[in-house]
């Protein structure tokens, strides 16, 4: 009895640590998967190097470079209307653009997990409230929410300080992205946790005593992680559209611009209509490359945990 | 009976989720440092009067719960939505009013097009699923999908009107232009790179949404009915597939109204197309609060009667949920 | 009345049949799937099978024999993964299984089929009354109003009450359901009508009444009925003959009277064993042990072999051959030989047994 408790444990142990890898094996079986992780990984380079690319970020000041000049081979994607190269504002745009988004994600799935893992949880009266409350902000238009929140946030706090480097102009672009775009993520956890609660596991925790902060931190959390990594990497494309509109419309940063502030420059500077197409296609690209690549690896987690889940049944 | 509670649970709900948004919006009116009124009196040309008026609106000499929340929220159902600070002080309902029309134009026509065009690439996907059409498809629909909106405009703008020359490049009609069926097609001309942009960035949502929901309807045992029956490839996709994959399509779309929404109004920015979008860009850059709560209001409206709308659709068109059965 | 969609008693043969040839005539039908690892799965191996007009042919074996897989390979609606790779179905003389295959022209109008599971197989946003009209308008090239009338005639026939004409699928109760699936499948009133599990998902009186009324609409249009199922009772009140089917071929196969009286294959044994019969008021059961094989790994030689008593060294080893008796009785055991030629003297495989309602 004792002995087969613990082969039970044991490969249930061995299952739990090997389901993630296991995923990600198959994973690196698809050639779409395996094409856009490797392109999520160059630009996660770009981010984290960007001096040793292309060096320092250019400026209005440091720019050599004559205007807008079409890609050649000293400037391989052109210059914008400052002179500046656009191949190293777009390298140093990677790290912006990654960041915020990375960070915007994260406290999206913060406040989306504990409210989605908390709904399911305790059901009832707390779990109709809160997915009320999912619901609205599911429809809602929350970009335009965004929108009044980060210079409403900048006047509150100031925008003249700096958080571990990053400028508190990006910080609000941050708070603001988390904090419009849960809805989603709680739904998904939710839903995950409602099954989750009814098995037999977690009941005979619940039985044991175990306290419900404890339970979900340990049964129901371990086993909703990977939907959340699934969940997470399409969360982080959506940011880094976000962050891109936000910026665009002017609400980025000039000295630590992103994508979206690159391609704000090219609006002010009318590069459309002066048919400067390398000024908008270098940072666009950038952003659509990464949302694709993005979007393939989350569908392509999501369809083998489908699938995984349609075996077991 | 089960059909009807079900509509009162989602009518129930809509009106929930407009109190909400009030409630949002007035907490945000809260939030901004000092009194609301401070944003008006930065504007020099704004009359002591409309000040005045503004004070007792607000009710600022009362506690700001339940006084002034209860005028807030009094004064806004009765369509009052204060005063812009960059126009001088008047009226937000009739700034924004004045710009629902173009932006109504583009985005109107843009989703009539993407629809027709993003139901017929996601059926013909989706049944094709896993073939070489498939795939080239769903990934132009991914791509699309994944285009900023605004991006999407400057390209067109950059190919299409500066270096093909075909359509002007911004604006919403020629300066002094000529009037009448001329002017009409001068507005055309000038409305066709915004609408293609909406269209083209909202085909790829409708175009996935729906793929794979004909997708899922091909392992339906009445596709295997209708294929013994003998029936032709296109009666089978529309006559037996769209009837049952339309329907969560609709519903799911009309969910994702206010993400799309948001996108939208930047192609105004791009194309200095004058609704709301170029409004909205205008009042951040001047601070102007209240312009900025009125169009969240409205386009908050908008979205949760757009919802409500599809739920009706729904209900009429899914004999299921028309006899309250089990969805 | 009755009569009404068949009232064109005058059969319009497709082009390339004809009326001397055999009704529905499968030989040597082998359909395999690919696997996604890209192995292959033999699913049906070789059989034969055949039914004439107004004749009653049950397909019986566990799920996962084959059965359905037969269906689709008649009606050209096998899965994407899967193919024929050997094999004829005719259809009086028309090749079903050639490339080009008129299957266009036969299916629905020539072969109809009765799914099981109506609620599945319905369309749910369609009224059954237009999805019976559908085939005659679109099949038989009716006017939208004739069919109309054909399609209310027919829903009538099959018991489905005036005023339920215009109902939903999920507005009829489980046995209405199969009825109108039912008409839907008479609607071109087709001459081969195949009833893939169609009773499984109701209940013993509802059964018997769909029984009933396919016995009764088989008599009435001379239907040749192709009726597969894992209930074998189902085929003893219903069918002149029997096909078993295990892991792919058919193990045994002749008339209802012959199989049911004297079953010989050991694989017919246990089925016909394992259930206990209230009308014989036997109550003791034979117990099959183990699990049909993995059609994708099959060893060689008999595939019933694993499970079989008497299986020895050269059952683990060599297919068996289907022998063909006098009376149309086929057998593919080791243990039995042509011999003259009559259908041989059942052996009895020694299966355990387990006692029913000893207190």
């Amino acid at each position: 009895m004792s002995a087969s408790a613990s082969v039970n444990l044991s490969t249930r142990i061995r299952k739990r640590v090997s389901g993630g890898n296991r995923i990600a094996l198959l994973l690196l079986r698809r050639w779409d998967a395996r094409i856009a992780i490797m392109i999520v990984s160059l630009l996660t380079l770009s981010g984290v190097a960007p001096e040793t690319l292309v060096g320092p970020l250019q400026t209005a000041t440091t720019a050599t470079a004559d205007a807008l000049l079409p890609p050649s081979g000293t400037h391989l994607f052109g210059t914008d209307d400052l002179g500046r190269d656009l191949l190293n504002l777009t390298v140093h745009g990677a790290r912006i653009s990654l960041v915020v988004g990375a960070l915007s994600a994260a406290i999206t799935l913060v406040i989306g997990g504990g409210i989605g893992m908390i709904a399911g949880y305790r059901g009832g009266r707390v779990d109709a409230l809160l997915m009320r409350v999912a619901d609205t902000f599911l429809i809602l238009p929350t970009f335009v929410l965004a929108l009044i929140l980060a210079p409403i946030l900048r006047e509150l706090i100031g925008d003249q300080t700096e958080i571990f480097g990053i400028r508190t102009t990006l910080l609000t672009i941050v708070a603001v992205i988390g904090f419009t775009s849960w809805s989603s993520t709680a739904r998904i956890v939710r839903s995950q946790t409602l099954s989750l609660r009814e098995r037999t596991f977690v009941e005979r925790a619940r039985l044991v005593g175990l306290s419900p902060m404890r339970i979900i931190a340990r049964h129901i959390f371990p086993n909703i992680r990977t939907v959340l990594v699934a969940n997470g990497i399409v969360v982080i494309a959506g940011s880094i559209l976000t962050e891109s509109t936000l910026s665009f419309i002017g609400l980025g940063d000039p000295f630590q611009p992103s994508w979206g502030t690159i391609l704000g420059n090219a609006q002010s500077a009318a590069a459309p209509s002066l048919g400067a197409w390398w000024f908008i296609a270098a940072p666009g690209c950038a952003i659509l490359i990464t949302v694709v690549a993005c979007t393939i690896i989350g569908n392509a987690i999501d369809e083998l945990l489908d699938r995984d889940v349609r075996v077991q049944r | 009976m089960k059909a009807r509670r079900w509509l009162l649970g989602r009518l129930g709900g809509a009106i929930a989720t407009i109190l909400m948004v009030l409630l949002l919006n007035f907490v945000l009116f809260r939030l901004m440092p000092g009194s609301p009124d401070r944003a008006l009196a930065r504007n020099p040309r704004v009359s002591a009067a409309a000040m005045e008026a503004a004070r007792v609106r607000w009710g600022l000499d009362k506690p700001i719960f339940p006084d002034q929340l209860i005028a807030y929220v009094g004064a806004t159902l009765k369509g009052d939505f204060g005063y812009s600070v960059k126009y001088g002080g008047r009226e937000v309902t009739s700034v924004i009013g004045e710009k629902i029309g173009p932006t109504l134009l583009i985005v109107g026509l843009g989703e009539i097009i993407a629809l027709a065009a993003g139901i017929a690439l996601g059926a013909w996907t989706g049944w094709r699923r896993g073939r070489f059409g498939d795939r080239v498809g769903t990934l132009g629909a991914l791509i699309l999908y994944s285009m900023p909106y605004f991006w999407l405009g400057m390209l067109l703008i950059t190919l299409f009107a500066t270096t093909l020359g075909w359509l002007p490049t911004s604006g919403i009609s020629t300066p002094g232009g000529p009037g009448g069926i001329e002017g009409a097609i001068d507005l055309l001309r000038h409305a066709a790179l915004p609408i293609a942009t909406i269209a083209l960035g909202l085909i790829g949502q409708y175009a996935i949404l729906l793929r794979s929901s004909v997708a899922e309807s091909l392992r339906e045992g009445y596709v295997l009915t209708a294929r013994a029956k003998g029936l032709r490839d296109e009666r089978i996709l529309r006559g037996h597939i769209l009837p049952n994959a339309l329907l969560p399509t609709v519903t799911l779309a009309a969910l994702n109204a206010g993400y799309v929404i948001g996108g939208a109004l930047t192609v105004e920015i791009v194309f200095s197309w004058p609704g709301l979008g170029l409004l909205t860009q205008e009042a951040l850059q001047s601070r102007d609060y209240p312009i900025l709560q009125g169009v969240f209001l409205l386009l908050s409206v908008s979205v949760v009667m757009a919802n409500l709308l599809a739920d009706l659709l729904y209900s009429r068109l899914d004999p299921r949920v028309r006899h309250g059965a089990a969805r | 009345m009755s009569t009404a969609a068949g009232a064109d008693h005058v059969r319009q043969l497709p082009a390339g049949a004809d009326a001397a040839s055999p009704l529905l005539e499968i030989s040597g039908l082998r359909v395999s799937f690919t696997l996604s690892d890209g192995r292959r799965l033999t699913a049906v191996d070789g059989i034969n099978l055949s039914v004439a007009p107004s004749e009653a042919v049950g397909l019986a074996g566990e799920s996962g024999s084959g059965k359905s897989t037969v269906v689709g390979a008649i009606m050209g609606l096998l899965a994407p993964n899967g193919r024929i790779d050997a094999g004829n179905i005719r259809y009086r003389g028309l090749d079903l299984v050639a490339k080009g295959a008129p299957l266009r022209r036969t299916r629905w109008r020539e072969i109809a089929v009765v799914f099981q599971g109506s609620l599945v197989a319905l369309n749910p946003v369609i009224k059954v009354r237009d999805q019976v009209a559908e085939a005659i308008e679109l099949r038989l090239g009716e006017s939208a109003e004739v069919a109309q009338e054909k399609a209310k005639h027919l829903l009538h026939d099959v018991g489905i009450p005036e005023k339920r004409l215009n109902a939903y699928p999920h507005q009829l109760s489980g046995g209405q359901r199969q009825r109108a699936m039912l008409a839907v499948a008479l609607s071109c009133s087709p001459a081969v009508l195949i009833g893939d599990e169609p009773t499984t998902a109701l209940d013993v009186i509802v059964q018997a009444q769909i029984l009933e009324l396919l016995d009764r609409m088989r008599q009435e249009y001379g239907l040749g009925l192709i009726l597969i199922t894992h209930d074998l009772a189902v085929i003893a009140d219903m069918c002149d003959r029997v096909a078993i089917m295990y892991a792919g071929r058919i193990v045994e196969s002749g008339s209802v009277k012959e199989i049911f009286s004297a079953p010989r294959h050991p694989y017919t044994q246990a089925l016909l064993g394992a259930a206990p019969d209230a009308r014989a008021g036997r109550r003791t059961i034979k117990v099959l042990e183990g699990h049909p094989p993995d059609l994708s790994a099959l060893p060689p030689g008999c595939h019933f072999a694993p499970r079989c008593p008497l299986a020895d060294a050269r059952c683990r080893e060599e297919d068996p051959p289907t022998i063909e008796y006098a009376d149309r009785v086929t057998l593919a055991c080791h243990r039995y030989s042509l011999g003259d030629g009559k259908p041989p003297t059942p052996i009895d495989a020694p299966y355990p047994t387990l006692e029913l309602g000893k207190r």
